[in-house]
C-alpha cells in the first residue's frame, strides 16, 4: 500500500484563471492529469468518467458550494472515499476545521504559490495514505 | 413589674438608637422618659431628611436608568425590579416582586448550572459570575428569547447575601457584529481571489514554467512578485488584527514546554537569520511550561526574531533567553541593531508604526507584527516590552505566567524550583495519620490530612491533589459513599484514591468491577513500598506525561532529526539494534514506534509481529525507511514514509495524527 502515486486530479473552482493557473502549475510542475470544472454540478457530472484519485474542491461556488458538493459526493457509492481536499480563502480556523471535521482530508489556503502547490499537493497526498491504513493485528 | 432603667443605660441606648453626644442629654429618670435638648430635635430632623434625600437620589438614578437593574434575596427572589426592567422584560414590577429570578427570566437549559452556582452564592456571596461582564441569554415575558450583557455584584443585608444585576438588552449589538463578520467574511475572499490569480501567475512565469525571462523582464516580475507577496501579508495581519480585536480569535491553549517550542520555532526560522546574515543564539534556558496557543506563540517569536534580524547589522548574534521569573517565565531577544529613537518608543506597539519609512528593510514588514504580537500576548495573560538604547540595540521581551500541573505544590530553592505531588490523606486515627504523613514526606510528597470526611471535602474543594488515601471507617461518613461522591464532582472525578483501610475489600459487584476505579486497596498494616508505587503509578496516568516513542534507527541524524521535530510534545528513545529494541519493548510502554528496516543486526521487519504479541496495547508503527516497502509490511504498520519522499512537517503531521487517532480509540 505504499508509495501509490498521485496521477489523476479533479479540480472544481469557478473562478477561470485561478482554474487556468492551477491547472497550469500542477500539470508542469507535477506532472498530474488535471480536469477543471466551475461548479459543483458539472464536478458531480465529470468524475465518473474522469475518475480523479484526488479532488481539489473550492469552497464557495455559485449554485451547489463546496460543502454540499461533497455530501453529495459521499452519496455515491463508487466515489464516496475518494479524498477531497478543500481549496479556501477563508481564514478563520474554526471554518477551516469544520472543512476537515465534515470529512475533507486536507484545507489548502487561497493565495498559494503555483510552485509549492504541487509539493503540498504530495505531502497530502503521503499522509492520506499513511492514514488511510488500519492494519488488523 | 416593669424594670428599672438607669439614667446611666438609658444614655447609653440612646447612644446606639441615634448618634447623640451624651453631653445633650439633660436629664434622664426612671420612668424611660429622657430630657434632651431641643437642638438635639433639629439633628434628628436633618438625619431624617438626608435619608429621604438619599432615597430619593437612589431612586431616581435606578428609575431613570436605561439599564435593567435587579435586585435579589438570598433565595433568588426579586425585590427590587426598576423602570427600565420592566421595559426590557415586559413584566411590571408589582408583578414580578417575590418571583424567583432564574425560574422566570433564565432559559430552562441553564436552569441547573444557575442553581448550582447560585448555591454557592448563597453561602459565600461568591461566584465565577460576580464582578464579571457577561454575556447571556434571557427570555421576555411574551417567550422571546434575546442576548443580555450583565454585570453581577454582591452585597450583605442583615447578615445575608443579595445580589445586584445591572444588565441591558445587546440585541442590536449583536447584529451589528453579525453584519460586521459577515462583510469582513466577502471583503477577505473578495480580497484574496484576484490576489490568486496574480500570485498565481506571476509565480508561475518566475518559476520558469513559460521558459526563460530576460534579465530586465526578470527583475520587473520580481519587484511585481514581492509586492504581491507584501500585499498578501498585509491582508493576512489586518485579517489577524480584525479578528484579535473583535474576539473572534479562538486560541487553543495547552500546557506546552518552553524551550523546545523555542528551539523548533529558531530551526523554522532559519531562513530569516540566514537572509540578513545573522545568527540566532539561545543563550539561556530554563525547564518550564506555560498555557499557550501553540501556533500563536510562534507567530509571536517569529516576529520578534524577524524584526531583530531586519535591524541587525549583517554577521552579527541575536541572544534569546528564557528565565524564570517569580512565577512568571519571561522570553527575550536582543539585537545589536540601531536601537529605537525615544520619540518613537511610545508608538512602537501601534498599528502602522514605523520609525523610518525610508529605509527599505521597512518596506518588509507591514506595520502591524508587534501590534498583533502585543494582542496575542496579552490575550494569553502575558506583557509585551522593550528595552532600547539608540545606537546600542534593542531587547524585546514578553513575559507570560508559569503552568503549574494541578496536583503539585512546588516551591523555589537555590537549585531553582522543586515540584512535589500533593496528597491528601484522610485517616480517622490520628497516629495513623500522621504515620503515613512521614512515609510519603519522605518519599518527596507533600501531605495534607483530613481527620473526616467533612474535612476532606472542604481541603479538596480548596486545592487540587494528585492523589488521595483514603479510610474507609471515617467517623462521619462511610468511605464508600464519600468514594460516590468524590465520583459525581466533575473536579474531584478523575481523582486518584487508594483505599487504606483495617477491613479487606468486600465482595460487592461494585468492587469487583471496579466501578469506583480505586487505585489500591490496601489493608493495615500498611506495607509502605506498596503504598508508595500505588501513588506514583497513579500519578503518572494523570499528570500530563509527554508521549514516548520508541525510534528504532541506528542512522543518529535521523534520530536527531526527528527528535527535533517532535521535542515539544514527546520524549524519543532511541535504539539502533533490533536486539535493544525487543528488550525496551517487553520491559516499558510506548505510545508510538518508529521503525527504520535496515539495522546493523538484521531486518526491522521482524520486529513488527514480536511487537502484537507482546503487549495488548496497540500501538500505531511508523516504517521510516530509506527504501520502498514491500506490501507484506506495509500492510502490517500503520505508516509507511520514504525518508527521502516526505517533508519535515508531514512527517511530524502524521506522528500527531496518529497518536491522536490512536488515543481516541481508548
Amino acid at each position: 500500500m505504499a508509495n501509490i502515486s498521485l496521477t489523476r486530479i479533479l479540480l472544481a473552482e469557478d473562478d477561470i484563471d485561478i482554474q487556468f493557473i492551477a491547472k497550469m502549475a500542477l500539470e508542469s510542475v507535477g506532472e498530474f492529469t488535471v480536469q477543471v470544472c466551475s461548479s459543483g454540478k458539472e464536478a458531480l457530472d465529470k468524475i465518473p468518467e474522469f475518475k480523479p484519485e484526488l479532488i481539489l474542491m473550492d469552497v464557495m461556488m455559485p449554485g451547489m458550494d463546496g460543502l454540499t458538493t461533497f455530501q453529495e459526493l459521499k452519496k455515491i457509492e463508487e466515489f464516496k472515499s475518494v479524498p477531497v481536499v478543500f481549496l479556501t480563502a477563508k481564514v478563520q480556523t474554526k471554518e477551516i476545521e469544520i472543512y476537515k471535521e465534515i470529512g475533507g482530508i486536507d484545507v489548502i489556503l487561497k493565495p498559494f504559490d503555483p510552485m509549492t502547490l504541487t509539493e503540498t499537493i504530495q505531502n497530502i497526498w503521503s499522509k492520506y495514505l499513511s492514514l488511510k491504513n488500519t492494519p488488523h493485528l | 413589674m416593669k424594670k428599672k432603667t438607669t439614667g446611666k443605660k438609658l444614655k447609653q441606648r440612646l447612644d446606639d438608637l441615634i448618634p447623640i453626644p451624651s453631653r445633650k442629654i439633660i436629664k434622664a429618670d426612671n420612668e424611660g422618659y429622657v430630657m434632651i435638648k431641643a437642638s438635639v430635635l433639629s439633628e434628628i430632623n436633618k438625619i431624617e431628611e438626608r435619608l429621604i434625600e438619599s432615597e430619593e437620589k437612589f431612586r431616581n438614578i435606578a428609575s431613570n436608568a436605561l439599564d435593567a437593574i435587579i435586585m435579589i434575596d438570598n433565595d433568588g427572589n426579586i425585590n427590587y425590579w426598576n423602570k427600565a426592567a420592566e421595559t426590557i422584560f415586559g413584566y411590571k414590577s408589582d408583578d414580578i416582586y417575590g418571583k424567583n429570578l432564574h425560574e422566570i427570566l433564565t432559559p430552562p437549559e441553564f436552569h441547573d448550572a444557575q442553581k448550582k452556582a447560585f448555591l454557592k452564592f448563597q453561602k459565600t456571596g461568591e461566584g465565577d459570575a460576580i464582578g464579571k461582564l457577561l454575556e447571556l441569554s434571557a427570555l421576555k415575558k411574551d417567550g422571546t428569547r434575546f442576548p443580555i450583557e450583565l454585570n453581577l455584584s454582591a452585597v450583605k443585608i442583615k447578615n445575608k447575601w443579595n445580589s445586584i444585576g445591572i444588565l441591558r438588552d445587546i440585541t442590536n449589538r449583536k447584529q451589528v457584529e453579525q453584519m460586521k463578520n459577515e462583510f469582513i467574511s466577502i471583503v477577505n475572499h473578495e480580497l484574496r481571489t484576484p490576489l490568486t490569480s496574480l500570485r498565481g501567475s506571476l509565480g508561475l512565469i518566475m518559476g520558469g514554467v513559460t521558459g526563460q525571462l530576460s534579465e530586465k523582464t526578470r527583475q520587473l516580475l520580481e519587484i511585481a512578485l514581492k509586492n504581491t507577496d507584501r500585499l498578501i501579508r498585509l491582508i493576512n495581519d489586518i485579517l489577524d488584527i480584525e479578528k484579535i480585536e473583535s474576539g473572534t480569535m479562538k486560541f487553543k491553549l495547552k500546557p506546552i514546554e518552553i524551550v523546545p517550542l523555542i528551539e523548533q520555532t529558531l530551526e523554522a526560522d532559519k531562513g530569516y537569520a540566514d537572509k540578513w546574515n545573522v545568527k540566532f543564539i539561545l543563550q539561556e534556558k530554563v525547564k518550564a511550561k506555560i498555557n499557550v496557543d501553540r501556533d500563536r506563540l510562534i507567530q509571536v517569536i517569529t516576529n520578534l526574531l524577524s524584526n531583530a534580524a531586519k535591524f541587525s547589522p549583517s554577521g552579527e548574534d541575536i541572544i534569546i533567553s528564557v528565565t524564570r521569573q517569580n512565577k512568571f517565565i519571561r522570553v527575550s531577544v536582543k539585537d545589536k541593531g540601531p536601537g529605537i529613537n525615544k520619540n518613537f518608543k511610545k508608538k512602537i506597539f501601534s498599528k502602522f508604526a514605523q520609525a523610518d519609512s525610508s529605509d527599505t528593510r521597512r518596506q518588509e514588514g507591514t506595520g502591524l507584527g508587534l501590534s498583533i504580537s502585543k494582542a496575542i500576548i496579552e490575550k494569553m495573560d502575558g506583557t509585551i516590552d522593550f528595552e532600547s538604547q539608540e545606537g546600542e540595540g534593542s531587547t524585546f521581551f514578553f513575559t507570560l505566567p508559569e503552568y503549574i500541573e494541578p496536583g503539585l505544590v512546588c516551591y523555589e530553592t537555590d537549585d531553582g524550583i522543586i515540584c512535589k505531588p500533593h496528597i491528601l490523606i484522610c485517616e480517622s486515627n490520628q497516629d495513623i495519620a500522621r504515620f503515613l504523613s512521614l512515609i510519603l514526606k519522605e518519599k518527596d510528597f507533600v501531605t495534607d490530612i483530613a481527620l473526616n470526611a467533612y474535612n476532606a471535602k472542604m481541603l479538596l474543594s480548596q486545592n487540587k491533589y494528585a492523589a488521595m488515601t483514603l479510610d474507609i471507617n471515617l467517623p462521619d461518613q462511610d468511605g464508600i459513599s464519600f468514594i460516590h461522591e468524590i465520583r459525581k464532582n466533575k473536579e474531584t472525578s478523575d481523582l486518584p484514591i487508594v483505599v487504606v483501610s483495617v477491613l479487606d475489600k468486600p465482595d460487592t459487584n461494585e468492587i469487583k468491577e471496579n466501578t469506583l476505579r480505586i487505585v489500591e486497596w490496601l489493608t493495615k498494616p500498611i506495607d509502605e513500598n506498596r503504598l508508595i508505587k500505588a501513588l506514583k503509578c497513579a500519578i503518572n496516568k494523570t499528570i500530563h506525561q509527554k508521549l514516548r516513542i520508541i525510534h528504532i534507527e541506528d542512522d543518529k541524524d535521523i534520530i536527531s532529526l526527528v527528535s527535533s521535530l517532535v521535542k515539544d510534545m514527546a520524549d524519543i528513545i532511541p535504539v539502533s539494534t533490533r536486539q535493544e529494541a525487543q528488550e525496551k519493548i517487553n520491559q516499558e510502554n510506548f505510545d508510538l514506534m518508529i521503525l527504520d528496516l535496515k539495522l546493523p543486526d538484521g531486518n526491522g521487519a521482524e520486529l513488527v509481529p514480536l511487537l502484537k504479541k507482546s503487549r495488548n496495547k496497540f500501538i500505531p508503527i511508523i516504517v521510516f525507511s530509506a527504501y520502498n516497502v514491500s506490501q507484506n509490511i506495509s500492510q502490517e504498520v500503520n505508516s509507511v514514509l520514504i525518508k527521502s519522499n516526505i517533508s519535515n512537517e508531514t512527517l511530524r503531521d502524521t506522528i500527531i495524527s496518529l497518536i491522536d487517532k490512536n488515543s481516541q480509540k481508548e
